[in-house]
């Protein structure tokens, strides 16, 4: 095994859709939040305060219990130039850490690869959902996405299990048997060889996990679940990713955030209580990010795109508290008369979570030196 | 109910514009409840449902928007949706090219009854489309790729039907819309021959009327038919982005392209986003009021006009306006043009 | 038989999406391979599919359903190679609908593709010039003749027609003033009624009408005087001939090691350079040469791995079920679960179409493959070819036979049924060896019955099926 259990790990939990950060972390003292959202705003006797000014979105109470015991850090105002507001470019950006060309390579991926140089462990980053995320991407490192954790691998859709098992035989035989016939064809040999490998990696990940932590019954949830089993299987995984979408609320946003925010916050906050205990707590962090914030003002049912968004570090060695400055909310500091200011770089965040919680090298990744943050405790 | 003389046609005014991008999906087709409501029968690759929108239309994008349905092939879902009609009692009928059958909701959208099954014999469908009320209450059923017309009790009992495949007149090629007018007579979107037809009750080529082209009384794929209580015949002609009106003889009067103005919802809802209206102001503005794909049109009994707009979003209503002539007020009709003052 | 039934299926695996058993049989019986060439690249002897058909059942605003009409028009096409040229179009003029989202754009311009693909260099790249979504996707939009943007001019030399190594830095200057004032009418808003159209724009006034030199050559050059000089130079004949190497015959490196790297095949190139130069660019008499040639007939061996589209297309034809339009062909593409985008098995295979990474394109070949891409491939094929209630699939079970015969006919029927392919020595036994297994295994006491469906899911789950 190329890493050591004991290494640091970093899960990824994407919003995917654009959260309204002014509805997850309300400032609600302020009088131009209530001019410009008329609708789709939290009312102030409503919200579960954590200062003067903020305070948590009512339905994100796990949210504040970690808040109070100091495992969360929120990062206010992150963002990057230039937003045009597209999901894809968004996240595009938000993925391959470059804004102002079309990156081609993951920052996570890249991060990978710095892990595990010579990619000896098909697990070291591994993806919790259908289809990899760009992130993660990078051609020649190899990351395992696993869609259904109970029935990862090839030939999964046979239910007889003497024709899988025959299937299987078959498969290996046909891949293995390439290797040694020319480059294109050993590649892809070895490449179907390790997919089996993943699988046998992954088989019993599930029936060997234990815990009395009860996760709800939703996709992330079970998400964060999948990935409490794979870390507590000590199979050198450092990087896990997930997706939590629906966050796209144009329309409706009044009765499905709250569902949004009390899932994503009922699930990180599980997941923290397992790894408590597991006895895993001290090495793994929580980041939580989406492509960006919404527009200042509402639309009578939902909000627009907007930019200057929050991301959320979570972890027993997280020092908890506000990271850097809430947007001004002041019409005449908006961008583009409508949206949030960003007021900090995202690659600076990434570039903390890479070189003081993963020990590696971030400027190669994000091109470059940003303003980072001190979110850990050692 | 019988059909007027002759018409004084005063105008035909553009009345308003129904709903917008987010609030309704791709319209196909439009019916509407005895309340002022109208039933917008939505469908794009994936999704499909109605939406119930006032027709006088609502101020605000709201939390709960009003709709039933959903897609897939469940009872009460659908999956490729043709048209919508109600009955006097307010069911709701809806037809469905992809799961081959025709679904009765009640009033207020719950599932009722579905009848139909694949095939091409009688009493089987291979993707129905247009359907409408004959004047016994029975209903007439457009059976796309069987290339024929059919009809049924409510309950899905066949009763009988006439078509064939091809081009000579009285054939059908890939019918679409179809629309029983109080004599009985049937009305055909003749899509594949870019052409209407009626027919008798019981099958006669009554007149066709059209070629592929885009002047007058020419159609570039028609998708939808109806016809007033004066006879006056309308045609949705997708290609060209029109409704053609002809009145009851097929001769061609105008046509509707389309004026469409802000609807109350989208008029608040644009006030949110500033960058919106400045492209719009950059833009070719104008084209914003024509017709885009209409796939259907229908009047209702107040002669109101309803084009579902495909391609925008909306519905876009006019308002036919009407005096009514006797025998003293409209002369017989005239063998020969005629240069003559009069 | 005219023709030679291996032989034919591989031109039309390579100048298409692949042939079912029954059009091999018709196309091998009734004409020479040289007629089929001909056929192939003179499109306009096949009726083509009829627009309004496709739009009268697909339709809806997200790049999903573009995307699922562009597959339909794949496997359905009388017209392969027309419809294969505009994917390599795609592949080498890459604009990705996620910089603006306008999908409509995106789509008119694969049809500008279909319209100008087997014409000439010249107007395919003029139409290029002169698209929307190309102009945005590269900021010619912004180049204005007091401010020059040389993404486009730059591109335009290095990706799209000569290649890094055949201009200074003072051409590409030249060619992005050629082209300043090109750009595009702003189209209305999304809202409040969805997307509308872009057309191009010329504006006059934007445009650097002075002297420049681009390539040796002195004038007042506007962008159709560059691409002139574009297309006669040798450097842009090489380069379109490699891109086609690349794309019909055998997987070359990357491009951007082109100006460093040789060529595989260095006579091949020359000769699909010379009729370029030739013909003036004209893309017919460089595709007739180059099906015809001995290099194509033999790239039968060459180990070619398929795109994602070509294995997801090859599979919709083996299956039958878009044989006629029917619901669900945009989720190969891209679906939608609860709420939030849910990726198609193209894109979990690498290929998201529209939606290219970069202006690279996609990298080809064996990067196609990694273990995430390469377990989609297989579940993929394993979900299509279980499913009996296709058409295509219950066809093919019914023509390979019963698990009762002799395994290694079983077998042969099965590659033949894939399309006429070819697997290797030992491919071929572990297959005979799982077809004889198969036929023990009977109804079984759990599970869907086993049948010569599981022989055609584990032919097509093998490492010889990632080849085209």
């Amino acid at each position: 095994m190329a890493t050591k259990s004991a290494d640091k790990t970093l899960v990824v939990v994407q919003l995917t859709g654009g959260n309204d950060f002014m509805n997850t972390i309300v400032p609600y003292t302020n009088g131009h939040y209530y001019d410009a959202r008329n609708k789709v705003v939290m009312k102030q006797d409503e919200v579960l305060p954590i200062s003067d000014t903020l305070a948590m979105n009512p339905n994100a109470a796990p949210f504040k219990r970690l808040y109070d015991e100091g495992k969360m850090a929120i990062i206010q105002g992150i963002g990057y130039p230039n937003s045009n507001r597209s999901h894809f470019r968004g996240m595009d950006i938000w993925h391959t850490a470059e804004p102002d060309r079309v990156g081609n390579e993951g920052w996570l991926g890249q991060a990978i690869r710095e892990l595990d140089p010579n990619a000896e462990n098909v697990l070291t980053g591994v993806n919790i959902g259908m289809g990899l995320p760009r992130a993660m991407a990078v051609n020649g490192v190899p990351v395992t996405s696993v869609g259904d954790l109970e029935n990862y691998g090839v030939m999964t859709r046979l239910e007889q299990e003497r024709l899988r098992e025959k299937a299987l035989e078959a498969f290996k035989g046909i891949y293995g048997q390439a290797i040694g016939t020319g480059p294109v064809a050993d590649y892809i040999g070895q490449t179907g060889l390790d997919v089996l490998k993943g699988a046998d990696m992954l088989a019993d990940v599930a029936e060997r996990y234990e815990s009395d932590v009860e996760y709800a019954d939703n996709q992330i949830a079970k998400n964060m679940r999948d990935i409490a089993r794979v870390h507590f299987a000590d199979l050198g995984t450092r990087i896990f990713y997930t997706s939590h979408g629906g966050y796209d609320t144009h329309a409706n946003e009044m009765p499905t955030h709250p569902k949004l925010m009390n899932d994503v916050s009922g699930a990180i906050s599980d997941f923290m209580d397992d790894l408590e205990e597991h006895g895993k707590a001290d090495d793994v962090a929580v980041f939580v990010f989406t492509e960006f914030g919404r527009r200042m003002r509402d639309n009578g049912s939902g909000t627009d795109h907007g930019s200057g968004g929050g991301a959320y570090i979570f972890g027993k060695n997280v020092r908890g508290g506000l990271y850097s400055e809430y947007p001004s909310l002041d019409p005449s500091d908006w961008e583009h008369g409508e949206d949030l200011q960003h007021t900090i770089d995202f690659r600076g965040i990434y570039g903390s979570l890479l070189e003081q919680w993963l020990d590696v090298d971030a400027k190669p990744i994000v091109k470059g030196e940003y303003e980072q943050i001190s979110p850990f405790a050692n | 109910m019988s059909r007027p003389h002759g018409l004084l046609r005063a105008g035909y005014p553009y009345l308003r514009t129904l709903g917008m991008r987010r609030v309704i999906g791709y319209p196909t087709d439009v019916g509407w409840t005895d309340d002022g409501n109208a039933l917008i029968l939505m469908r794009s690759e994936g999704a499909a449902s109605v939406r119930i929108w006032p027709i006088e239309d609502a101020d605000l994008f709201t939390d709960d928007l009003k709709g039933f349905g959903s897609y897939g092939a469940g009872d009460g879902q659908m999956v490729w949706p043709v048209q919508l009609i109600t009955d006097g009692e307010g069911h709701i009928y809806i037809s469905d090219e992809a799961t081959h059958r025709i679904t009765r909701f009640d009033p207020d959208g719950q599932f009722v009854s579905k009848f139909g099954a694949r095939g091409d014999s009688d009493g089987e469908f291979d993707g129905p489309t247009g359907i409408s009320f004959d004047p016994d209450g029975n209903l007439v059923v457009v059976d796309s790729k069987n290339h024929r017309i059919q009809r049924y009790t409510v309950d899905g009992e066949y009763l009988g039907g006439f078509g064939s495949h091809g081009s000579e007149p009285g054939q059908l090629d890939l019918p679409w819309g179809v629309h029983v007018d109080e004599l009985g007579d049937i009305y055909v979107a003749d899509w594949g021959n870019n052409r209407f037809q009626a027919f008798s009750p019981e099958g006669e080529l009554k007149i066709a009327v059209g070629k592929l082209g885009d002047g007058e009384a020419e159609f570039d794929r028609p998708t939808g038919v109806a016809v007033d209580a004066h006879g006056d015949i309308y045609v949705s002609d997708w290609g060209n982005n029109r409704v053609q009106m002809f009145n009851s003889e097929g001769h061609y009067l105008w046509s509707f392209r389309g004026d469409a103005s802000l609807s109350r919802v989208a008029r608040n809802y644009m006030l949110t986003n500033a960058m919106s209206n400045r492209l719009r102001e950059m833009g070719r503005i104008e084209q914003e009021k024509y017709l885009r794909r209409p796939r259907s049109v229908r009047i209702d009994s107040d002669f109101r006009l309803f084009i579902p707009d495909y391609e925008s979003y909306r519905v876009q209503i006019y308002q036919k306006d009407v005096v009514v002539l006797d025998r003293t007020q409209f002369a017989a009709p005239l063998r020969n043009p005629t240069l003559e003052v009069t | 038989m005219k023709s030679d039934r291996a032989l034919v299926a591989h031109l039309m695996r390579r100048a298409g999406f692949g042939a079912t058993p029954s059009e091999l049989d018709k196309l091998t019986m009734e004409k020479t391979y040289e007629e089929i060439v001909d056929d192939l690249v003179d499109p306009d002897r096949f009726e083509a599919l009829d627009t309004s058909y496709i739009e009268r059942y697909y339709g809806g605003e997200p790049v999903a359903v573009h995307v699922g009409k562009w597959l339909y028009r794949m496997a359905n096409t009388p017209r392969p190679l027309e419809e294969k040229m505009s994917l390599f179009l795609h592949h080498i003029f890459p604009v990705a609908w996620g910089k603006s989202e306008h999908g409509h754009s995106l789509y008119t311009q694969i049809d500008m593709f279909r319209r100008v693909g087997m014409t000439d260099m010249r107007a395919i790249l003029l139409e290029l010039s002169r698209d929307p979504a190309m102009i945005f996707w590269l900021d010619n939009n912004e180049n204005h003749k007091d401010e020059i943007n040389e993404n486009y001019g730059r591109e335009l030399l290095e990706l799209f027609s000569m290649g890094v190594g055949n201009y200074t830095e003072d051409d590409i200057k030249a060619a992005s003033r050629a082209f300043t004032g090109w750009t595009f009418r702003q189209p209305l808003s999304l809202y409040p009624n969805g997307h509308y159209p872009a057309e191009f724009e010329f504006i006059e006034d934007d445009h650097d009408h002075g002297e420049k030199t681009f390539l040796g050559h002195t004038g007042n050059f506007d962008g159709g005087d560059i691409i002139d000089i574009i297309v006669r130079q040798p450097a842009t004949a090489r380069f379109i001939s490699r891109h086609l190497y690349n794309f019909f015959v055998e997987d070359e490196v990357q491009v951007p090691s082109w100006n460093t790297e040789p060529p595989r095949n260095e006579d091949a190139i020359r000769e699909l350079s010379d009729v370029f130069l030739e013909s003036g660019g004209q893309m017919r008499p460089v595709l007739r040469t180059l099906f015809n040639s001995d290099f194509f007939k033999q790239a039968r061996d060459l180990k070619k791995v398929k795109s994602p589209t070509e294995l997801v297309v090859g599979v919709i034809r083996q299956t039958g079920e878009f044989s006629s339009p029917t619901p669900g062909i945009h989720q190969f593409a891209i679906t939608t679960l609860n709420g939030s985008l849910v990726e198609g098995p193209l894109a979990i295979m690498g290929q998201r179409l529209m939606n290219p990474p970069t202006v690279e394109g996609w990298h080809t070949g064996h990067e196609w493959i990694d273990s995430g891409t390469l377990s989609e491939r297989i579940g993929f094929v394993e979900s299509q070819f279980e499913d009996l209630s296709k058409p295509g699939v219950r066809e093919m079970v019914e023509r390979a036979g019963s698990l009762d015969g002799d395994p290694a006919q079983l077998v042969d029927r099965c590659l033949d049924l894939l399309g006429g392919i070819t697997v290797s020595e030992n491919t071929y036994d572990s297959l005979v060896r799982y077809a004889s297994e198969l036929r023990g295994m009977g109804g079984g006491e759990e599970g869907a019955p086993v049948g010569v469906h599981n022989l055609l899911q584990m032919t097509a789950s093998t490492v010889d099926y990632q080849f085209e």
